[in-house]
Parts: C-alpha cells; structure tokens; sequence
C-alpha cells in the first residue's frame, strides 16, 4: 500500500510548480538532475507503469542501495569506537566507551564528509554534463571508501581518492551500471599506489594526539615471522584470533571487525540485496589458499605461509571486502555460476597476493581489483556454456 | 501423462481473485475488437463504419497474407471505427443486433468431422475466423497455414497473479473439446500436447483421449503456455510448435458441429479495483465496463488479460481474443512522501528489504505505481533468480538492446516466454518486457 497524506500533497504541487524552471528552455535546465534527485529522495515519484506489465516491485535502486548503507552502519559504528580505542589505548589513556565514540566520530566524520562532498559534487557534474539522472550508487561509494581508509588519511588526499574513483573508476566508462572495477576500490588502490606512505602497506597508524603512532599490521607480523610458529608471533604482539574477529586491533577505520562484517552479511543477505553466491565461495576460496599455502609451506617460509587459513578470514580486509566489496554488483560476475567462480577465484587470489608477495601484505583489494577485470571473461564462458545447451538441445 | 516441476519463477501475491460461482452476464449492447493485439499483423480493413455485418463475417485481413481474418464477434452495425498515429486502427466496435445475422458455414456429425481431411480442417478455421486463435512458437504470431508443426499444445492453465480457473471455463464442454483435439491431431506430424496444473485438472482434460497431458507445478510463470513448451519441446532451429487455449480448441469443435463462429466465453473480472470479481459466462469481445459497470474508469486501469501480462485497454473495449480475463487495477499515479525510507509493512516487494518481508505471502494493495525513478541497469541477478527458464535475461535484454539479432537468437529470444516477471522486479524500473518484445518484431521483419 502506498500512503497519500494531505499535508505532503501542497508540499509535491510547490515542486511540480517548479519544474518547468528545470525542463527544457526553463532558466535552470541544466541543474534538472539536481531536481530530478531533489523530488525523487523526498517523494515516490507517481510514474505508473507503462509497458504490459502493470503492477512493479516496491524496490528501487534509492532503497536498494540505502539497504547497503544500513548494512555498513555496524562496521561504521565498530570502526568509530574501534578508532577512538586505539587512540586512546596508545596513549595510554582509560577507554569509555564513549570517550571512545567521540574521538573515533572526530577523525572519522571529516573523512566520511570529505568523501560524499567532493565525490558528489563530481557524481552532480557528471550527471549535469552527461544529462543523466544522480545514481544513487553514489551513496554506497562514498561510504565504502572511508571505510577502507586508515583514520589518519589527510583529507586532501581523500578528496583526491574518492574523485579518481568517482572520475575514472566509474564516470568514464560511462555511470553507474557500466563502470568494470569497482570504484571504491579504485579510490583506494589510487591513494595506496599514489601515497603509499600514508596507506597501510605493513605499518598501521593509530591516531594517537599530535602524531600518530605507528605498529606494525598483523599481516605484516605474519609475513616476517618464519616457520609454523606465526600464531604464537602474533600472539606475542598481543593480536589474538578473538580480537581480530571482534576488530580490537588497529587498521583501516570500518574493515577491522569480523563481526560488523558478519551482521552486515547477514542484512545484505536477509534483505536479498547482497550476493550471497559471491560470500560464501569467497570464504571457500580464501580457506582453500589458505590450506594450499599451508601445504606448500617449508619449514622456513615466511610465517604467512604457514597462517592457518580461517585466520586469513578475520584479517586485513577480507571480510569486508567479502562482504561488501566483491559483491557490488556492477564489477562482479554477473550470472549464478559467474558469482561461483569469481567469488572463489577472488578468495583464493586474495590470500595468494598475502603470502607469496610480502610486498603488498593486503591482497584483498588487488584480487577484488583483478578479478573485476576478469569477470566479463568468467560471464563470457558462463553465457557461452548457456548457448552450447541451447544449440545441442535434440 | 507426464509432470514437471518448475522451480524458478515468481509468485506475486495480489489482491481480488476472481471467485465462483459463474453467473450469467446480460447480451452486451456494444462489442469491441483490437486489430493491434496481433503481433505482427497489419490489418487492412474490409468493412466500413455504419456498415451491417454478421458475426463471422471478417472485419480485417492481414496485409501480407490476405488468408489470415479476423471476424466480427457479434452481428450488427458496425458503429465505431477508431484510429491511433499512422492511421493504425486501434479499435472497431460493434453495436449487437437484436436480431444478429449470423454467417454459417457447413455442419458435420462428429462422425463425419473426424473423416476430414487436413486441407478442409484448415479451410474450415480459415473460413470461420478461429485461425488467429492458433499461434506458433517462437515468438507467438498466427502460424502459416502451409506449414506443418511439430506439435500442438493446448493451454488450460492460468496461475498469474489473478488466476483464470479453466475447470469452470471447459465444465460443458467436453464433447467439443474432445472433437477440437482429434481435428487439431490431423494438423499436426505430432502429438497434440494439453498441458494443465497439477491439482487442477478440469474434466475436459483428465477425460480427453488422443492427446498427451502434462502437468505442471511451481511458481508462475508455470501456468502460462510458452513456459510450459519450454519444458515439454524446447525452441531449437527449425523447430515449429503451434499453441491455443483451451476454450478455443472446444471452439472449434463447436464451429464444425455447429457451423457458426463460436460466441460465447466464459470470462473473469479480477483484481482490487473490481467490484464484481467473478466469473461470467458471456461472450467474446465484452468490455470490461459492461461485465463490471460500477468499477470505476477514473481511479482503475482496465487491462485485458493479466496484470503481469495484459494490454490496458479503455473500459469500453472489448477483451482480446487471447484473453480470457480482465484484470480492474488502482491507478498509482500520486506521489507518496519519503516512500523509499518508510519501513513498508504494506509494500509487496520479492526483494526483503521492505518490513513486508516477515510474511512474504501475504497479497498486499498493488497498484500500477512504478514504485520509483527509472534509472541505469544495475546487473543484482534478479532477473536470473526470476526466470523459469533457461535463459539469460540479462545478457538477452543487452543483445536486443544493440541490436544483435544473431546473438540474441543464441541467447534465447525464442525461448523467452514474455512473463513479464523480469520488467515486474526489476529495480531500475527497466521496460524488459517492451524491449524484448521489439526485438522479437525486429526480428520478425528480418525473417520476412
């Protein structure tokens, strides 16, 4: 059932009368996305159905990609108090929780703004110049790439990210549903690429009052330990499994908690909105790296060959990248079985990235990355395989 | 006999099913045909506005093959004739006689029927007008009467969002019936396919000899006919199967016992906007306005056929020849405020991000309201989870898109048993079904 207030009736004909200052040959014709959106975010607009089919689904992108939102705001909120706990913990101050919340909101919240600020206005003008209408796909990315972020990120080179992904990793290709990687991720392979030192390459920085204060990841502990003996190495750097599931480590502000991740699954998964396909082949993928490096693994090895695979699940970005980043589904796999395969494909990559070259410990996002190149091909054989049943039917 | 399961597919739950018993509608006073809802068919017109005519005498022929006619479903005076753009003829009404001059044709015992040949048989529903009723697949348009199909199946199954009970429609008939598929057996090398529910076999058809019966259980669209041929003989090169409903195969059973263009129909008024929802036994071409005249014009969309399906139609024109139901559904043209953000008890959706989601079977108020702005496809897997059949949908809609007849040939346009569910969840508010069905005209074009 759709409501019809009363009040809200004067409220749509004031916009209606608007309109033609937006339509062609109005003064602001050019500015109609921004009215397009405006409209849109405040009412359902009372567009009916035209074709055959008369009746639609209640579901729109605005609602499907606010679910996606709504499925961050665990990691969101964990990345918040997580934030302000480190701070705190490094200088060795006590942590209230929302002592914790308040100094995690104060390096948080600039990024997050900076990010919807400047990669709007970039969405706005593209849709201005290209006469498209705002995709609210936007609203996913802008988010997406804070999380990703350290809290120590300058907000320069967020502005500089988030327009890079916003700009080359979507608008080029030509929007939203066109764009081959994902552009959250594009931002922040741009800003590790192009400001390495700022990003957690083995170091990870905790804002900690004027300066920062630097320790290592437990990927990077991981990595420079040697032999079967790496779970005891990061237990001597007090990271212990039950921490890195419940994100109480340090590192990027929304992907450090297992959990959050876990409850922004199962929101993702329970609304229909996420892939589950892509999920779960995706852990399947990442155990099974990690039982092949296991394997393959010398006494001598670098200790991340010898990480125990659900370990890799809880570390770095894999969850989240799991859970919200491999499934955008724009860049992933498109069919049933493509999902399947680019899932599993990204999982094993991923951990392979982490233990065979130390260089770039997170290998979350380059096998994401990756395999955004190499979905179409995974679908191509997948449309392909459909075809062949077709032409052999008898 | 055998059963598929269909395990893909969509039940939307909707509101105002048409409920038993039938009941008697009174002689409409005015009947209407629409030359457009003949894919593919370019009428040109054999009769003139004012002009007198029988019921079976032909109103259109096609352009291309003048064999194919439509005829008057009533006798009288032929009292309207309205044009669309291009002057394309959109409607052509009939106001019925009292007295209707009726064309008759030769009888036949059903003894002497079964002795005819194939030629006659064809000639006998060329003649009468019933042809049309017969379409072929791939991409249902009236078949050639040259040709020779693989099969014939008849459709006696409806489990749309506002079902059509065929065991009321086909109670009677039996014996019409019966005599339809043994003259429908000598039209085609094949078998004569009747494909129905399980659960709701009609009497007709459990009693029917001569024809291979299947039933057919799952989501819809597991009642609708091009996705039950997709099971039983999947399109492949070469391959022609002819399909018509059932209430049509006991007509023509009925116009060589009888002689005359069968006029009656049982049809059936559904949906919320309907203040009668129930089945009529009346006759072909009614208007909705005159089964349902309290049904009001301004808040409904009268839609000839399903609500996934169907083709809106103005309240006094009449039910198209494939049709079997109206379908009375509230217009949702107001804006509603904040929509997308409220939790939405009330907001039937397959995806769960609506609070509906906790009792995903309950038929919720549903109105033509496109439920949000139009906007770049967005490839969530939607229309895979929906599709009952083995296609792509996605990757099909795109190859039609950029016009790749080839490609989409391959990726089972043909096989494409228009649904509409793709269009129905599809989030971007995406036309799937419009753009499908160009490419099936285009298509078309190109095969001529």
């Amino acid at each position: 059932m759709r409501l019809d207030f009363e009040e809200t009736r004067d409220l749509w004909k004031k916009f209606e009368a608007l309109r033609p200052h937006f339509q062609k040959g109005g003064k602001f014709e050019k500015l109609y996305p921004l009215f397009e959106a405006k409209e849109t975010f405040l009412f359902v607009p009372p567009h009916t159905a035209k074709g055959r089919v008369h009746v639609r689904d209640a579901m729109d992108i605005k609602r499907l990609m606010s679910t996606v939102v709504v499925a961050l705001i665990p990691c969101i909120l964990w990345g918040m108090w997580n934030v302000g706990y480190q701070k705190l913990l490094a200088q060795g101050d006590p942590t209230p929780l929302l002592a914790c919340l308040g100094h995690g909101a104060w390096h948080m919240l600039p990024i997050i703004l900076v990010s919807y600020l400047v990669g709007g206005i970039c969405e706005v003008t593209f849709a201005i110049v290209r006469k498209h209408e705002i995709n609210e796909g936007f609203l996913v990315t802008g988010m997406l790439f804070p999380l990703v972020c350290p809290p120590t990120l300058p907000l320069w080179m967020v502005a500089g990210g988030i327009a890079f992904g916003t700009i080359i990793g979507k608008e080029v290709f030509g929007g939203t549903g066109m764009n081959i990687l994902n552009p959250a991720l594009t931002a922040r392979a741009f800003v590790f690429f192009a400001y390495p030192a700022h990003m957690s390459g083995d170091a990870v920085w905790s804002a900690a009052g004027p300066d920062a204060v630097t320790g290592a990841t437990p990927l990077a502990v991981a990595a420079a330990a040697h032999g079967p003996g790496v779970v005891t190495a990061l237990g001597a750097q007090g990271i212990t499994y039950r921490d890195s599931f419940l994100g109480l480590i340090p590192g990027s502000m929304g992907e450090v908690s297992a959990l959050a991740c876990l409850i922004g699954a199962l929101i993702l998964v329970g609304t229909g909105v996420g892939a589950w396909r892509i999920m779960i082949s995706m852990i399947a993928g990442g155990l099974a790296g990690g039982f092949l490096m296991n394997a393959s693994a010398g006494a001598t090895s670098a200790g991340i060959m010898h990480l125990p695979p659900h370990w890799h699940l809880v570390l770095g970005g894999f969850a989240f990248g799991t859970v919200y980043m491999a499934t955008d589904p724009v860049s992933a796999a498109a069919t049933h079985t493509g999902k399947l395969i680019y899932g599993f494909l990204t999982g094993v990559l991923a951990v392979l990235i982490r233990a065979v070259n130390p260089a770039y410990p997170e290998g979350v996002m380059l096998a994401i990355l990756f395999m955004n190149v190499f979905a179409p091909l995974i679908d191509h054989f997948v449309v392909q395989s459909n075809v062949k049943r077709r032409l052999a039917r008898v | 006999m055998s059963d598929y399961r269909m395990k893909r597919g969509y039940d939307v739950p909707m509101l105002g099913r048409a409920e038993g018993p039938i009941v008697d509608a009174a002689r409409p006073k005015r009947v209407g045909v629409r030359p457009t809802e003949f894919r593919f068919v370019k009428p040109k017109l054999m009769v003139k506005e004012g002009e007198t005519v029988s019921a079976g005498q032909p109103l259109f022929r096609d352009r291309k093959r003048a064999e194919i006619r439509v005829v008057a479903p009533a006798g009288g005076v032929v009292s309207e004739i309205r044009f669309g753009r291009r002057k394309v003829c959109q409607e052509i009404f009939i106001d019925v006689a009292e007295q209707e001059p009726v064309v008759e044709h030769s009888t036949y015992s059903p003894d002497e029927a079964r002795q005819l040949t194939r030629a006659q048989i064809v000639e006998i529903l060329l003649d009468s007008g019933l042809w049309p009723s017969l379409r072929r697949r791939p991409f249902s348009v009236i078949p050639d009467p040259e040709r020779v199909p693989e099969a014939i199946f008849i459709g006696a199954a409806d489990n749309d969002p506002l079902p059509f009970d065929y065991s009321i429609a086909l109670a009677g008939r039996e014996e019409d019936f019966q005599l339809g598929v043994d003259l429908l057996g000598k039209l085609t090398e094949g078998k004569v396919h009747a494909c129905t529910l399980k659960g709701s076999v009609p009497g007709a058809i459990s009693q029917a000899r001569n024809c291979e019966k299947h039933t057919f259980s799952g989501p819809y669209p597991a009642g609708k006919i091009e996705a039950q041929i997709h099971y039983v003989l999947p399109h492949k090169k070469g391959r022609e199967v002819w399909y018509l409903d059932a209430q049509d195969c006991a007509d023509i059973g009925e116009v060589v016992r009888a002689g005359r263009y069968p006029v009656a129909r049982v049809v059936a008024v559904a949906g919320e906007g309907a203040v009668r929802a129930q089945y009529f036994r009346t006759r072909r071409a009614v208007s909705a306005a005159h089964l349902d005249p309290d049904a009001s014009p301004a808040s409904n969309r009268f839609v000839s056929g399903g609500p996934l399906t169907g083709v809106r139609v103005s309240s006094d024109c009449g039910l198209g020849l494939y049709d079997c139901k109206f379908s009375v559904i509230p217009e949702g043209d107001h804006p509603e405020f904040v929509g997308w953000m409220l939790p939405g008890f009330h907001k039937l959706s397959r995806y769960r991000a609506y609070a509906s989601a906790m009792m995903p079977t309950k038929a919720q108020h549903l109105d033509t309201n496109l439920g949000g702005g139009v906007r770049a496809h967005v490839a969530t897997g939607i229309y895979e989870d929906v599709c009952g059949m083995d296609i792509l949908p996605g990757y099909l809609m795109k190859s039609v898109l950029v016009e790749d007849f080839e490609e989409s040939d391959s990726l089972g346009l043909a096989d494409c048993a228009e649904c509409g569910l793709c269009t129905h969840v599809c989030p971007s508010k995406i036309e799937f079904g419009e753009i499908i069905s160009k490419g099936i005209v285009a298509h078309l074009r190109e095969e001529a």
